[in-house]
């Protein structure tokens, strides 16, 4: 909310600069966003002047020349083209040098002497638009004709404009009096309130004569309050209220219009201002709209309402949207002669959700919907009506209606120091917290009851113990005050939270409980970077395509869709995080010149079966990789460009996965995203977690990735994590006896996978190890079969081995070989 | 006469000693040899010299000369070794350019946002925080509802939310993606009981504008103390430890009231800006000061709505984005970076 201090200070001393002030304030809850300063630019260049004399152009008829008292011993003279000087004019004067506003550009720029029409000419008389000030350029700004020459307008006209920046909790701050109390609270000042008492016309007749007040439900409008304004004259407002108006951000209308404005920011209460002529009959109903209902507003729309929307209506039907805007068919015009003014309590959540349905966010409404207090109603409506009779010559009918069968009293709240001491950890006494709580407007409640002392004098630990207990009443204009701790907050913030005791956190510390899958995911990370993959973190959304190319689009109508998403395309949360993983190989890959090597771990999402619209949908965590290009750089080490290839990533997976000496197999896979035959499944443990293999040509044409050479894989992260334990790994003895190795080349059918041979060979008691060192398909090999060595490592635990002993295991591994893949030896004598 | 060789004796020893000291070369040495110990050396010419003198100042002085002899003999080998030994070593290293690069193994990156999840949840753990993670799709009734946030309050409007399209006959929907980890905990007090210290990471997702400064989905880390006895002191201090661990033991911190509804009283912290230290800077916007956190005491409701008794328990909650902490840590001059999986900004932060 705009502040204009000038206005502030009409309620409240301002005796602090407002560049402290707004610190005060910022740090007592009520931000202060920022202060815009009104006539910054004047300097003392601008001042007041009064047009002694007036003498026509020589050559020009549309100019003039004015003389003008500066409050110097001469007069100046400056060549005037507005049509609106007069002798004996109190204006603004702006000497050469002085910085004002160009109305053609809008720009700030210095006034230069120059010669016009054959007349030189070195200051001006100033316009409102050309001091900043807003309005318009028809003529030039008239100021009080008691104002002395020489004042610098500053003085005068200058001022601060506070922009608050408000917490939903405070709607009382989005008025200058509400801002008042707080500027009082954190200065020690006192609130001089507004006159709100206005006087009856005698002569007529009373309200309720003509004008009867109906409300079809109570907890929709818990106060209606209206007031009957005769023969006013509508015109165009006073200058200090446009003024005040339009330094607050809000346009002026005409004098009904803008005092009922001018109330609403003043005191925090929107009013509305019927004309009485158009609204039919006697009675006005606040009640729901019926069904088919329509209303044009006062901004020109035809609205539909909905019967859950609050109306405002005569017996021919609605006149306003209740809280949110008038009628067009009631609206105040230059001929409205009598006023209903109304100022009336609404529901707040009501409020919020017409306004939403209706898309309609107006000044009313955004008070509203903050939760207004009904004691503020009767006071704006009497601090309108006094100003329809001060400023429109207006003759108020005597009475006013007052609709609020359940008058919400004061409700007391109880502040136990003892319970403040525990939550602001200090001790304060009663009478330094009730000085801070009466700054802001509470009162307290005082026991008085003599009965009561009596007991006291007679139990003297009750009496002790209610020493400590301050009973309050809030503020009536603050809606957000409700509970004790409420009220331990308004002590603190006023009294300062840095003021406030700082302290150790000394407390019982909780049990350490271990998190193994936050420790789990940490390691994945770091053996991933280790092994030269960048962590990316994408968005959570996708585009059905993605999902499909990639094979995760999920079946059973399980997908999530997102009813307002942030990019139009993108509207389903992410079922894989696959797709992500594409673009950022693909967008890297473009200026990356050697490799790009990737990974991500985040949530993937499905709805259940049957989704309950109470428990969480499922939501798993998927670990997903990728690399693409070449296996290192060029460089002096490097001379040969190598693409990657699927042992690449399948090493990263057995050296990156910490899988605590579980053990992780590869087995031929099928799935959408990889190229047929390229692909593996991964387990662990024989439980499937996931899948590993060259991307498909699909997938490659719909992220723009290179077939060949890009390799990628994804893990059920939540699924791993599960099999994996965290029990310490177990020492194995380390061999007494020297091991012996064996080369032995064998001859398999393609299809006879490594691991199957790998088994069998390292399931001989007195291997120690076996791995491949080279593997063969060509001349020499029979068709269909490959030729691999291994090298075996012997071992034994009970001594050193014999070339004998070795001899005979190898003929039991060949035996064994040869009896369950019919894999033999390369080599072999027989 | 003695005397007089015996001088000349000494002056030879110490004028071999010193330029001995000066060889540095093998060439040198050489020379030198030659020069006092050589056929036709200074040694050499003194013992030819010794026939002209008396048979007893012969023999001292020709033991002398001889001991003579044999110490510079000793002094010579050792520095011929020693000048051999620093000349081979200078001569492997002058064939080795050390400058080529080194062999680089090849290694990834830590996302930006982990390495400061992991840094702030290491400032919290030696205060007995523990990290919990939670789901990223929520209950409106664990997102707001349980944290005193009813619909069509106004407050709603601090957090715009994305909504998850499900099959529904009212208006309010139940599912959306977590505008805050905060739901976290409820969901922490509902399964445990005081006291409790956690904090919770995670990704957090506003219906906002995306600009430099705001991302509409970014990392949420809010952090949770339950216990008798626990005050408003314990808030500022807990949360002023934290800073001066993450921006340095010189930080100061600030509190001013702010509203959160599932707090009360609330809290924002600043500290004073490290780049200006409080003088006025782009930073800090001219202001000293940079925001850094909102927090409070638990609501009374909050704690109620989860079986805890208010006049038992309380608790001070905080929450922060991790990516505004990254970059007022590193000097990131746009949120949007952390999105947008380029190698380029993701591999400049070291690895912690």
């Amino acid at each position: 909310m705009k502040v204009p201090v000038s206005w502030l200070s009409e309620y409240v001393d301002i005796n602090i600069p407002i560049e402290e002030l707004s610190h005060k304030l910022t740090m007592s809850g009520l931000e202060i966003g920022s202060v815009e300063v009104v006539g910054g630019s004047w300097e003392d260049l601008i001042v007041i002047g009064k047009i002694v004399d007036i003498k026509p152009h020589p050559n020009a008829d549309r100019l003039q020349i004015p003389e003008i008292d500066v409050g110097l011993e001469e007069l100046v003279s400056v060549v005037c083209g507005a049509p609106n000087i007069r002798p004996g004019q109190t204006i603004a004067y702006a000497a050469e040098g002085a910085r004002l506003r160009n109305p053609k550009t809008g720009k700030v720029e210095k006034l230069r002497a120059a010669e016009i029409r054959g007349v030189s000419s070195s200051g001006m008389v100033c316009s409102a638009l050309e001091l900043g000030l807003g309005g318009n350029h028809e003529g030039i700004l008239e100021l009080d004709g008691t104002l002395l020459p020489g004042t610098p307008l500053t003085q005068i006209l200058g001022d601060h404009i506070l922009e608050s920046e408000l917490t939903p909790n405070r709607p009382d701050c989005l008025s200058i009096i509400g801002t008042a109390y707080e500027v009082a609270a954190v200065t020690n000042q006192i609130v001089k309130y507004p006159d709100v008492s206005y006087k009856e016309d005698d002569c007529s007749e009373e309200i309720f004569v003509s004008t009867k007040v109906v409300v079809d439900d109570q907890s929709l409008c818990p106060r209606y309050t209206g007031t009957l304004v005769r023969n006013i004259h509508v015109q165009t407002s006073p200058d200090w209220l446009r003024n005040r108006l339009e330094k607050s951000g809000v346009r002026p209308i005409n004098n009904v219009v803008d005092i009922t404005n001018y109330v609403m920011l003043e005191m925090g209460q929107p009013l509305h201002a019927f004309d009485r002529a158009k609204v039919k009959g006697d009675t006005i109903f606040v009640r729901s709209a019926r069904d088919q209902e329509e209303l044009k507003t006062l901004d020109g729309q035809v609205r539909n309402l909905a019967e859950d929307m609050l109306v405002i209506a005569d017996e021919s039907g609605p006149i306003g949207l209740a809280g949110i805007m008038g009628g067009a068919n009631t609206e105040v015009d230059d001929n409205t002669k009598d006023v209903f003014l109304e100022a009336a309590n609404f529901s707040a959540a009501n409020i919020r959700r017409s306004r939403t349905a209706l898309n309609l966010d107006t000044e009313a409404s955004y008070r509203f919907e903050r939760v207004l207090q009904p004691g503020i109603a009767l006071k704006a409506l009497k601090r309108a009506t006094k100003l329809l009779v001060d400023l429109c010559n207006g003759r108020a009918a005597p009475g006013y209606i007052d609709v609020y069968p359940d008058i919400s009293a004061p409700k007391p709240i109880t502040l136990s120091l003892l319970k403040l001491e525990r939550l602001l950890g200090a001790q304060f006494s009663t009478s330094q917290v009730l000085l801070v709580l009466e700054k802001l407007g509470f009162e307290e409640i005082k026991h008085s009851s003599s009965m009561n002392d009596l007991v006291d004098t007679l139990d003297p630990v009750s009496a002790r113990s209610r020493e400590n207990i301050i009973t309050v009443t809030a503020p009536y204009w603050r809606s957000d005050i409700n509970i004790e701790e409420d009220v331990i907050e308004e002590f603190a913030r006023i009294f300062g939270y840095d003021n406030l005791p700082t302290k150790k956190l000394t407390s019982e510390v909780p049990e350490y409980k271990p998190n193994d899958y936050l420790g789990f995911k940490e390691a994945i990370r770091n053996n991933f970077v280790a092994s030269g993959l960048s962590e990316i973190v994408s968005y959570v959304v996708s585009t059905r395509k993605d999902l499909e190319v990639v094979g995760a689009w999920p079946e059973n109508d399980e997908a999530m869709k997102l009813l307002n998403p942030m990019d139009q395309t993108r509207p389903w949360l992410r079922s894989s995080l696959l797709g992500n993983l594409c673009e950022g190989l693909a967008r890297n890959h473009r200026f990356s010149p050697s490799g790009v090597r990737l990974f991500e771990m985040g949530h993937i999402f499905a709805w259940r079966a049957n989704q309950p619209h109470d428990s969480l949908p499922n939501e798993t965590e998927q670990l997903v990789g990728g690399i693409t290009g070449l296996r290192s750089s060029i460089s002096l080490w490097q001379q040969q460009e190598e693409a990657v290839d699927f042992f690449d990533l399948k090493g990263i997976l057995e050296v990156a996965l910490p899988l605590n000496g579980l053990s992780l197999s590869f087995l031929p896979a099928d799935h959408l995203a990889f190229k047929k035959g390229v692909c593996a499944s991964i387990s662990v443990n024989d439980r499937d977690v996931g899948y590993l293999g060259q991307i498909s040509a699909n997938v490659a044409n719909h992220f723009d990735l290179p077939e060949e050479g890009t390799f990628i894989f994804q893990i059920n992260l939540s699924s791993l994590g599960e099999t994996v334990d965290a029990k310490p790994n177990m020492f194995a003895p380390i061999a007494r006896f020297p091991s012996s190795a064996r080369d032995v080349a064998l001859l398999a059918d393609t299809h006879t996978s490594s691991a199957a041979i790998e088994s069998i060979i390292g399931a001989h008691r007195l291997v120690g190890g076996v791995f491949p060192i080279d593997s063969y398909i060509g001349e020499e090999i029979p068709t269909g079969h490959k030729s691999i060595t291994y090298r075996i490592i012997f071992q034994s635990d009970t001594g050193t081995l014999e070339t004998s002993d070795i001899d005979k295991a190898q003929a039991q591994i060949m035996r064994s070989l040869k009896h369950q893949l019919n894999v033999t030896e390369r080599f072999s004598s027989d | 006469m003695t005397d007089r060789n015996q001088n000349m004796l000494d002056e030879l020893k110490e004028e071999a000693t010193v330029t001995l000291a000066k060889c540095e070369t093998v060439a040198s040495l050489e020379e030198w040899r030659v020069t006092y110990l050589g056929r036709r050396g200074s040694i050499s010419s003194v013992m030819r010299e010794l026939g002209n003198l008396d048979a007893d100042s012969r023999r001292i002085m020709g033991k002398a000369s001889n001991d003579l002899k044999t110490l510079l003999q000793e002094k010579y080998e050792d520095k011929l070794r020693h000048v051999n030994a620093s000349q081979s070593e200078n001569a492997d290293l002058s064939s080795l350019d050390v400058t080529l690069p080194g062999r680089i193994p090849m290694r990834g990156s830590v996302h930006p946002t982990t390495l400061i999840v992991r840094e702030i949840a290491e400032a919290f753990a030696p205060m007995g925080f523990r990290v919990v993670e939670g789901p990223e799709v929520e209950l409106d009734v664990y997102n707001f509802q349980k944290l005193n946030i009813p619909a069509d309050h106004p407050a709603r409007d601090m957090w715009n939310s994305l909504w998850v399209e499900y099959p529904n006959e009212g208006n309010l929907q139940p599912f959306l993606l977590r505008t805050h980890t905060s739901p976290m905990q409820i969901r922490i007090m509902e399964g445990e009981s005081p006291p409790i210290r956690v904090i919770v990471p995670g990704k957090s997702f506003r219906y906002e504008a995306t600009d430099a400064t705001h991302e509409w989905q970014f990392t949420q880390i809010e952090g949770l103390a339950v216990d008798k006895g626990i005050s408003f002191a314990d808030l500022k201090g807990t949360l002023d430890a934290f800073a001066k661990i993450i921006f340095g033991e010189r930080r100061k911190t600030r509190f001013r009231c702010d509203f959160f509804p599932f707090v009360e009283p609330g809290a924002e912290m600043s500290i004073d800006c490290f780049k200006c230290e409080g003088q006025g800077c782009r930073v800090c916007s001219n202001t000293g000061w940079i925001e850094i956190l909102g927090a409070g005491m638990v609501h009374p409701d909050v704690l109620r709505g989860v079986g805890y008794d208010p006049e038992v328990y309380s608790g001070f909650a905080f929450g922060m984005g991790a990516e505004r902490i990254s970059m007022l840590r590193h000097g990131i001059d746009d949120i949007r970076h952390f999105y947008g999986n380029d190698l380029r900004f993701l591999q400049q932060f070291a690895q912690k």
